[in-house]
């Protein structure tokens, strides 16, 4: 850590100047490729007025589209957190053989592309994958309806749980769990009561996170989908879908609603950092 | 209540951090386990409240096999090192932590552990501060929060790993006649690990001083000081300067003079001798069994003299009364000792 002294303050002082080019340096390349696409998808959904907006977001398939994105996350998030959490506590506190390949399988859909994540369900559990027939004698299917885009979803959003949780787990110890143990709780109770109010507030950075990649994830679930308008398109799906017929104004006017979703994630990001930054020091450097 | 241990052993890999381990403590007593780091002090505190499972040997609470039960039916309170408060939870729901949680029938009234949590903040001297979490108290007072915790649900053994460590000079002193007053008021069998001789000594009722996983020697502070069983005992509690000897006709010679023994004789031959400070007189020169030094420093600390003097090319350290050294004394000097007495070990 470096000290606040002034002495320490000295060291890193540059010319006026060069702070200034620097400044503007970052400023410029964070409006150019953050600032100004954002702009251009509200300035390109809003072209033909307020009307022709609202029009693009209650037209039956971007509803649809919008009611399949939320159910997809409404499950995949869940899911995810009640996983996340267990292989955190597992890895964090306690000891045991596999510890260190389990750590790299988490992190595995972070360094896998998505178009394969996607391919692997399509190979598992498509016509002529490898469950393919058994699944089509039972009546189930799963690629190209929602069980895919479900299965998917939750494989590229499961570390964002565990990853955020375990290096706080890691740095918490298990001396609070122990104490609990010793004064007669039972493993329960001491998740419940101990545990878990002490990884509340990153647990809630990490759903938030686990859920803006759930609702805008579109690699693995491209491959999936099958892209039927109306019934297998999530947002993302949707959108490409219609910029693909020049339909600029729906295309952004559904982004825009993507779009709200990350700022809303950001500033609830920001807000959990702000209020409980000490807690949150543990992970806070990889975002 | 009363612990039996016997042949107790714990290993980590290849490592064995508690080896074969015997130990009976006293229904009421107050225990020190004391031993540098790494002499399995604090597995084998931990053995006995249930944190850690023993590979071999038995442990009796209160006359009943404890060596596999679970720590919440061993009825033992634990204080950490670093006392482990819940940090979500302010101090009077850190006290009662154990009270809700309890398995035991009927359930306790919220009145009833209003009252008991009340009682203890006030026996601990933190009554006015049970709102306060954690991060907001000092280290002594998180201390006392943490006893408070581990005595709410009335447990038959008080275990406490290092109480005092992460304490300064003077809340340490403070807690340490604190503690033993509760220890009397309330008669719970303690043990405490402790790397600090001092607080074991001044403490316990008993001291077992711990090495490499074993028990070196059990007994009152008075006799593992007076009769270290070993030289690793006699080294850890403040044996103060180790000289070679040579043990002939009942008695150490150190340097030509035969100095007093004061444990059971080595055989015959080269032996280790230990000086402790306060054994080191000043005597006339040219008396008989008298030794010369050099003076190579001299400091005054309070009422004592502390002196360093070089004997036959060791540095001995000596403490002599300040006010009842009469002599002028001056670095360079040349001087009569007379080693009152000495611990001697073979080899």
């Amino acid at each position: 850590m470096s000290g606040h002294s002034p002495k320490s303050r000295v060291t890193v002082a540059e010319p006026v100047w060069v702070k200034a080019l620097i400044m503007l340096a970052a400023l410029g390349f964070l409006g150019f490729f953050i600032l100004l696409p954002l702009a251009a998808v509200f300035t390109e959904a809003l072209r033909r007025g307020l009307g022709a907006y609202l029009e693009a977001l209650v037209e039956p398939d971007a509803l649809a589209a919008i009611r399949l994105t939320l159910l997809v996350a409404v499950i995949a998030v869940p899911v995810n957190v009640v996983f996340g959490v267990a292989a955190a506590w597992a890895i964090a506190k306690h000891k045991f053989p596999g510890k260190s390949l389990l750590l790299t399988l988490i992190d595995l859909p972070f360094s896998v592309s998505p178009v394969i994540s996607g391919l692997v369900y399509v190979l598992l559990f498509g016509a002529h994958g490898l469950m393919g027939p058994f699944l089509r004698e039972h009546g189930v299917q799963i690629v190209f309806a929602v069980p895919g885009l479900v299965l998917a979803t939750m494989f590229i959003t499961f570390p964002f749980v565990a990853r955020e949780l375990i290096p706080l787990m890691q740095a918490q110890g298990v001396d609070e769990e122990e104490a609990a143990i010793t004064l007669g709780a039972s493993g329960w109770q001491t998740f419940r009561r101990v545990t878990l109010p002490n990884i509340r507030w990153g647990l809630l950075y990490g759903v938030l996170l686990c859920n803006a990649r759930a609702m805008g994830e579109f690699g693995a679930v491209s491959v999936v989908s099958g892209h039927i308008r109306g019934e297998t398109n999530t947002m993302p799906l949707h959108v490409e879908i219609l910029y693909n017929e020049y339909n600029f104004v729906a295309a952004f006017a559904v982004a825009s609603l993507l779009a709200i979703l990350a700022l809303v994630t950001l500033v609830a990001k920001s807000l959990l950092e702000w209020r409980h930054g000490a807690e949150l020091a543990a992970t806070a450097r990889r975002h | 209540m009363s612990i039996n241990i016997k042949n107790l052993t714990k290993r980590f890999g290849g490592f064995a951090a508690v080896d074969g381990i015997d130990l009976d403590i006293q229904s009421g007593e107050l225990m020190a386990l004391l031993g540098p780091s790494g002499s399995g002090k604090t597995t084998l505190l931990r053995m006995i409240g249930g944190l850690d499972y023993a590979d071999e040997g038995t442990l009796l609470i209160e006359g009943q096999d404890a060596t596999l039960s679970e720590p919440h039916a061993r009825r033992v309170g634990f204080v950490f090192q670093h006392y482990a408060l819940f940090r979500h939870m302010s101090v009077f729901e850190n006290v009662a932590f154990g009270l809700r949680v309890s398995r035991r029938k009927p359930k306790m009234s919220e009145e009833d552990i209003r009252s008991r949590v009340t009682n203890l903040l006030e026996l601990v001297q933190l009554a006015p501060l049970s709102g306060r979490y954690p991060n907001q108290l000092s280290g002594g007072q998180r201390q006392r929060v943490a006893l408070a915790r581990a005595l709410a649900t009335e447990p038959r053994v008080l275990l406490l790993d290092e109480p005092f460590g992460a304490l300064d000079a003077k809340v340490r002193k403070e807690l340490r006649r604190w503690l033993r007053d509760i220890h009397k008021g309330m008669g719970v069998t303690t043990v405490f690990v402790t790397h600090d001789q001092e607080e074991a000594l001044e403490l316990a009722d008993r001291v077992a001083i711990l090495n490499k996983g074993r028990i070196e020697q059990v007994g009152t502070p008075a006799e593992v000081y007076d009769h270290p069983a070993s030289a690793f005992v006699c080294d850890f509690l403040g044996g103060g300067t180790r000289l070679d000897c040579v043990v002939a006709d009942g008695a150490a010679v150190i340097a030509g003079a035969r100095v007093p023994v004061v444990n059971e004789l080595p055989p015959p031959g080269p032996a280790t001798a230990y000086i402790r400070a306060h054994d080191i007189d000043l005597a006339e020169p040219g008396e008989a069994g008298t030794l010369s030094a050099t003076i190579r420093l001299i400091q005054p600390v309070g009422p004592q003299l502390r002196l360093d003097l070089m004997l036959d090319g060791r540095v001995v350290e000596a403490v002599l009364d300040r006010h009842a050294t009469s002599t002028p004394l001056a670095p360079g000097q040349t001087v009569s000792l007379r080693l009152r007495r000495a611990n001697v070990y073979a080899g």
